[in-house]
């Protein structure tokens, strides 16, 4: 961070919150991509990232550096309103089931990430949620396990053993699917 | 990418060494995850109008923060504007300070720390009704806005595309044109007028009171004169100058509480001084297909004043200002077409929620010219305090006489009709609510006013013709256009 990020905190918690604007110029992206790897959807994630900048204005104030990184304050607005987003849609639906979504339901996607849906789906659906979510944020997201932790509300060391797990899982899946390609191939007599 | 695998993997092996018998899977599984990491593209537009609303809330929770605590605000205000003027002169009279130092002066002047010396954000005092006298249609003559063909705010009278038409290609005097007439009809529905009294705001110019110019006057010693002598003396205006190549031409009028920038021209190039010959300007001349597209001249001017942190705070959606366009279709023989190298993108003001916009239907606002030979901003125009007193008027509330004022071509227009010319019939269509900018003259001043209006747009606006406004503007304070002494007549155009 080349910016002082606790000082800007700092002035905008004494009320001068026109300082927000460097902290939004620096999450920005993040956090848009953040929701987009889990909406899949520009609209939806242009309006959930309104919402999160919105709710971390009004609430700097109560923010706490020392329960946890700035990051994972915001990132954990972030994914309270992805999760709102799909209770809105699904009651019965949560964010650890977004890959799940059927094609077929109300919640709207992008037309040309469908079928790079569909892969990642065969990688990671298979896997508990808590995996896959430790998976995307640390992948995708490029979050450290502190941080991932510090959003999970779990401790560094969880983060780290769902992670290799996962992999674990996905590893093995991944070798006995070609396995059974091969056998398939095989009977095939090319 | 591959240093993040790497760094993934080192994690991995910290946590079971196991892993690093399978790190070729393990490179080839995260390489896939990555592939098909979805592709993010975050839309300028969508960021900019987002930091735009956060920063209006952000103002919004600072004045009531500081309401809550009166003499913290005085007292940063105080000292903010200390800070700011004393840099700014000592930047402008001395020689000693170089410019490198004034960069830090410029969140202050530019409404990002303390948004004190210019209010950045819109913020309006009550006073009581019709404080600000008469209004009438004399208040309504057409502003300048930009159209291209000049910098930042100029007026279109500069665009040299709409001189070309009334020339004749190689000769030497201009031909007079037809005359042709337009009358309006209104084709909308139904117009819902609820209010009986609605707001007239004026811009509050100047630096308000805690600007004590004077006392900042008496620190100059200047040596071989004692400004201290003169008496009634004040600082009117700053002219700072960027000293560096692209440089800029601030112009700071105190008075008014407006700042404009142009180019320092003797920093930026000037690709036809050296021309002696008409083949040398005709090489320099622009083609149609130089000009950039609208999205590109407004993210030039986004990123500039993001760059230098301009708040757009009270500033609605930009749009390049299209005039020069319209003249350079109506060209019959394009070849001779003056294509611009300035173009204006104009950040409409907002006030309680509305555009604002002038006399003829343009937004009207903040405006930033890019020139498209450089592809670099090179002016901006009327980045003003927003400081502004709010007093209500009685509007008219019959929907009839509004139609009847629209019909008769709305405030803009002296209706005059020419015997034998060509009548052609625009049609209107459903009005909606904006705030008008006029200067109303009081003898030796002048106040800015933002009148409440419908403006009704032109459904079928005339191809083909030099056709000046965008909507007829039809102001609703009562009064304004009974003051007509002629009516129903169309509105003399030239083709």
């Amino acid at each position: 961070m080349d910016f002082p990020e606790s000082q800007i905190i700092a002035d905008c918690q004494k009320g001068e919150y026109s300082q927000f604007g460097q902290l939004y110029d620096a999450y920005i992206k993040k956090i848009y991509s953040f929701i987009y790897f889990r909406t899949h959807h520009k609209e939806t994630a242009e309006d959930l990232t309104s919402v999160v900048f919105m709710k971390a204005l009004e609430k700097i104030s109560s923010f706490n550096g020392n329960k946890g990184q700035f990051s994972s304050w915001l990132y954990q607005i972030a994914r309270n309103s992805i999760i709102d987003h799909y209770r809105t849609f699904k009651a019965e639906e949560d964010l650890e089931n977004a890959w799940d979504v059927p094609s077929n339901s109300n919640v709207e996607r992008d037309a040309d990430i469908s079928r790079q849906m569909e892969n990642v789906k065969k990688q990671l659906a298979e896997l508990p949620a808590q995996q896959r979510d430790v998976v995307v944020m640390r992948v995708w997201d490029g979050l450290s396990h502190k941080e991932i932790a510090e959003i999970l509300r779990i401790s560094e060391s969880s983060s780290k053993m769902s992670f290799s797990r996962a992999l674990a899982k996905i590893n093995k899946e991944t070798v006995t699917t070609l396995a059974a390609l091969a056998v398939i191939l095989g009977n095939q007599n090319f | 990418m591959d240093n993040n695998i790497e760094k993934i993997l080192q994690e991995l092996y910290v946590m079971d060494a196991g892993f690093k018998s399978h790190e070729a899977k393990l490179k080839t599984l995260l390489s896939e995850l990555l592939q098909n990491k979805p592709d993010v593209k975050l839309d300028e537009e969508f960021v900019l109008n987002l930091r735009r609303k956060l920063l209006a809330k952000a103002d919004l929770m600072q004045s009531q923060n500081a309401s809550r605590f009166p003499l913290k605000a005085i007292a940063f205000s105080l000292s903010g504007l200390m800070v700011v003027v004393l840099a700014v002169l000592v930047g402008v009279y001395s020689r000693q300070i170089k410019t490198k130092q004034l960069p830090a002066t410029q969140p202050y002047i530019f409404g990002g720390k303390s948004d004190k010396l210019l209010n950045a954000s819109v913020n309006i005092n009550k006073v009581s009704q019709q404080a600000f006298g008469k209004l009438s249609m004399a208040d309504f003559s057409p502003v300048g806005r930009g159209g291209g063909g000049a910098g930042a705010g100029a007026a279109e009278s500069f665009s040299s595309a709409a001189a070309a038409p009334t020339m004749s290609p190689d000769a030497k005097v201009a031909i007079m044109p037809p005359i042709t007439t337009y009358s309006y009809v209104y084709k909308g529905g139904e117009i819902d007028l609820k209010d009986t009294e609605l707001p007239v705001f004026k811009r509050v110019k100047g630096l308000g009171d805690n600007f004590d110019a004077k006392s900042l006057l008496k620190q100059l010693d200047f040596g071989s004169i004692d400004m201290d002598k003169f008496e009634n003396t004040k600082i009117q205006s700053l002219n700072i100058l960027q000293d560096m190549e692209y440089g800029y031409n601030f112009y700071i009028n105190l008075e008014d509480g407006i700042i404009n920038m142009s180019e320092n021209w003797a920093k930026w190039p000037n690709p036809e001084k050296s021309c002696q010959d008409t083949q040398c300007y005709q090489n320099t001349r622009l083609k149609i297909s130089d000009v950039p597209s609208d999205e590109e001249l407004i993210n030039i001017a986004n990123r500039f004043l993001q760059d230098h942190n301009i708040s757009l705070a009270s500033y609605g959606q930009p749009a390049v200002a299209d005039t020069w366009r319209q003249e350079y279709e109506n060209m019959s023989d394009k070849s001779q077409a003056y294509i611009p190298a300035i173009y204006n993108i104009i950040y409409p003001l907002q006030v309680e929620g509305e555009d604002v916009y002038d006399p003829s239907g343009y937004k009207a606002g903040l405006a930033v010219g890019v020139d498209i030979r450089f592809k670099k901003v090179s002016g901006m125009a009327d980045l003003a305090s927003l400081k502004f007193e709010s007093s209500d008027y009685p509007v008219i509330t019959q929907s009839q006489e509004i139609i009847k004022y629209a019909e008769r071509g709305g405030a803009a227009n002296p209706n005059f009709y020419m015997q034998g010319s060509r009548e052609v019939k625009l049609e209107l269509g459903d009005p909606f609510k904006v705030y008008v900018k006029i200067m109303k003259n009081d003898g030796a001043s002048s106040q800015e006013l933002l009148v409440p209006a419908l403006i009704f747009p032109i459904k079928n606006r005339p191809a083909g013709a030099a056709y000046a406004h965008k909507g007829i503007v039809v102001p609703l304070v009562k009064g304004i256009l009974n003051d007509q002494a002629t009516g129903g007549g169309p509105v003399r155009i030239y083709k």
